[in-house]
């Protein structure tokens, strides 16, 4: 570079300095006019204001009026501490890419006049401004999944939620027009014959910001999708706290009785409750429909006998054990499939095992867990119906000298057939 | 084999099946072929899958009405009427107290510490609630916030608007049954020309 080109750097270098250690200085005041919108006039003497006004980081809107922090400054500092309420990406895009092609035209000149260290220069502008118009929609992006992802975390009321949805839909718009400006046409002209502007105006300009767009579409319909479901929030409180106020204001009111009908509204129209075996099925035979339904009265009757600690001591040491590997919101789906079980073998012609059953069915419970669930339901049955159902343990001893047995398996009886 | 046995078991028994209660049933309950199946399977029994408006429960309906079928279905109402009033000024009694955006929806958890708190601490929030314990559908006797709670909380698991994942532990969580108080509502509501809003703009109007 030339020396003066190096001077002016070097003045930029300082000036830059000297203004940042101006906003450190006067960070606090000028956080309180971030956050009241106005600067105290009052907490600064002349001299500060008049330095912060050529600084470029307050401005008077109107002469008489307060003191306001310019955008840029505002900006600066809602990305400082993630203000998503007040970040506003500015994506003047007309203007950047009217920047962009004005600097491309210098460059193409200087290179033709062989002006390199001019051409570079250019570049290396060209490059910024690129970088600037991409990173400020990456960043746009970047509020926009957050305020999605949280749902909008940050605004206290449904009806803030709401308008900040909106608010973002209004931004997305504007970035779409943004977007829409940078002309694929056009990109691939300005970077004719110069593999560094290709690279550039091509692969990063135009590829990136297609992409782009393609994520704030995306965003726009999820937050469009998001709007609605707050939307769906909102009816709902509203239809039931508005309801429940009618009905204490009315207590009198009458309604009409819609199971008068001839076709009564579904809704209304629910069936009473019926012992699930009372029914003729003419696959199972009869002896066998009647264990079936008392099996079924005697499974529904004791559920509640199978949600707490069986009372026979020999599964309750081993349920004691077991009990912890099962969590109880398995526990559920463990009963669930026991009564299955026992239905399905009440419903046969032959004889029932457990295992085979657990096998068979591909169900995932551990061998162990699985017989002992299904003797301790079994134990929880009336004695009429274990009479119908009998019971089989297959055992074997833990060894020659050791005489405990162990469960192998447990095999029902179907109901006898009449002869 | 009846693969879906236990789904018609719990039918029968006139049990809501929504995705809180009854997950996988409920999925199963998704596919039109097993419902149709299972209509099949139910016609000799007089009943039907039915379905609230956005799927979210099953319950069983008479196919046809007999007398009896009738007057089931009339007590059923004359009961549903009443428990209106009490579950509506539940919904926005927990609404209130626990600071919600909007009211409960399915899947929601209540933490009863939470209700109690929120409920001692707010004298008019505590009248409220011993009103409402107090309601016939509550049925409490109870002097106390925490006893007129854990009440009113008991009730609404046996009625199907709640379940306890674990019974040693007092939290809840709302069951799709508060879907289909949401279509009663909406119905009685349209069927009466009650105005009654449900959006803003609609309010603003009134």
């Amino acid at each position: 570079m030339t020396d003066e080109q190096l001077n002016v750097s070097d003045q930029r270098l300082e000036q830059g300095e000297k203004r940042l250690n101006l906003i450190g200085r006067h960070a606090g005041i000028l956080m309180q006019a971030y956050q009241t919108g106005e600067l105290d006039a009052l907490s600064v003497n002349e001299g500060i204001l008049r330095n912060l006004l050529n600084a470029r980081i307050i401005y008077q809107p109107e002469h008489g009026q307060g003191y306001r922090l310019r955008a840029p400054i505002a900006q600066l500092i809602a990305n400082l501490v993630v203000d998503e309420r007040r970040r506003s990406i500015q994506a003047d895009v007309a203007d950047k890419l009217d920047s962009i092609r004005n600097q491309v035209d210098v460059f193409r000149k200087a290179h033709q006049r062989s002006d390199m260290y001019l051409a570079e220069l250019k570049l290396h502008i060209i490059e910024e401004r690129v970088y600037d118009l991409v990173s400020e929609f990456d960043e746009a992006i970047h509020s926009l999944w957050n305020r999605l992802n949280t749902d909008f975390g940050f605004a206290a009321s449904l009806d803030e939620k709401m308008a900040e949805n909106q608010r973002a839909q209004n931004q997305i718009e504007r970035l779409l027009d943004g977007l829409s400006m940078v002309d694929y046409e056009e990109c691939i002209a300005l970077a004719d014959g110069h593999v560094k502007l290709r690279q550039l105006l091509v692969v990063q300009l135009q590829r990136r910001t297609s992409l782009q767009r393609a994520s704030m579409l995306e965003i726009q319909h999820r937050m469009i999708e998001l709007m609605s479901r707050f939307r769906e929030q909102q009816s709902r409180s509203l239809l039931v706290n508005n309801m429940a106020q009618f009905l204490r204001q009315h207590p009198e009111l009458k309604v009409s009785d819609y199971t008068e009908r001839s076709e009564v509204p579904e809704l209304f129209n629910q069936a009473c409750g019926i012992r699930a075996g009372a029914h003729a099925d003419v696959r199972i035979e009869s002896t066998q429909q009647q264990t079936l339904d008392v099996l079924h009265e005697a499974l529904h009757k004791t559920r509640h006998l199978r949600t707490e600690q069986t009372s026979s001591s020999e599964s309750a040491k081993a349920m004691a054990q077991f009990s912890d590997a099962v969590l109880e919101t398995e526990q559920r789906q463990l009963k669930q499939d026991v009564d299955e079980f026992f239905i399905d073998a009440a419903q046969s012609q032959y004889p029932h095992s457990a295992l085979d059953y657990l096998v068979n069915n591909e169900l995932r419970w551990q061998p162990e867990i699985w017989l002992f669930q299904v003797l301790s339901e079994y134990q929880t049955l009336t004695k009429s119906v274990q009479v119908e159902l009998p019971l089989q343990r297959r055992e074997r001893a833990v060894s020659k000298t050791n005489e405990v047995h162990i469960i192998e398996d447990l095999i029902v009886q179907p109901p006898k057939r009449v002869a | 084999m009846m693969t879906f046995g236990p789904i018609i078991e719990t039918l029968l028994a006139g049990e809501f099946i929504c995705s809180q209660r009854f997950p996988e049933y409920h999925r199963q309950l998704q596919d039109e072929t097993l419902q149709s199946q299972i209509n099949d399977y139910l016609r000799p029994l007089n009943r039907t899958v039915s379905q609230t408006a956005d799927g979210s429960v099953f319950f069983l309906s008479y196919q046809t009405l007999d007398k009896s079928g009738r007057e089931h279905l009339r007590q059923q109402f004359i009961q549903t009427l009443a428990t209106l009033m009490p579950l509506l000024e539940w919904l926005t009694l927990t609404q209130e107290a626990l600071g919600h955006d909007s009211t409960l929806v399915p899947g929601d958890t209540i933490k009863l510490p939470e209700w109690v708190v929120a409920c001692e601490d707010n004298p008019s929030l505590k009248q409220r609630l011993a009103n409402l314990a107090r309601d016939r559908f509550f049925n409490s006797q109870a002097e106390t916030v925490d006893a007129q709670i854990k009440q009113i909380a008991k009730r609404l698991v046996e009625h199907g608007y709640f379940i306890q994942p674990h019974t040693d532990r007092p939290y809840f969580i709302v069951t799709g049954k508060v879907d289909y108080l949401m279509d009663v509502i909406r119905f009685i509501r349209d069927e009466e020309n009650l105005p009654v809003e449900e959006t803003p703009e609609q309010e603003a109007l009134l």
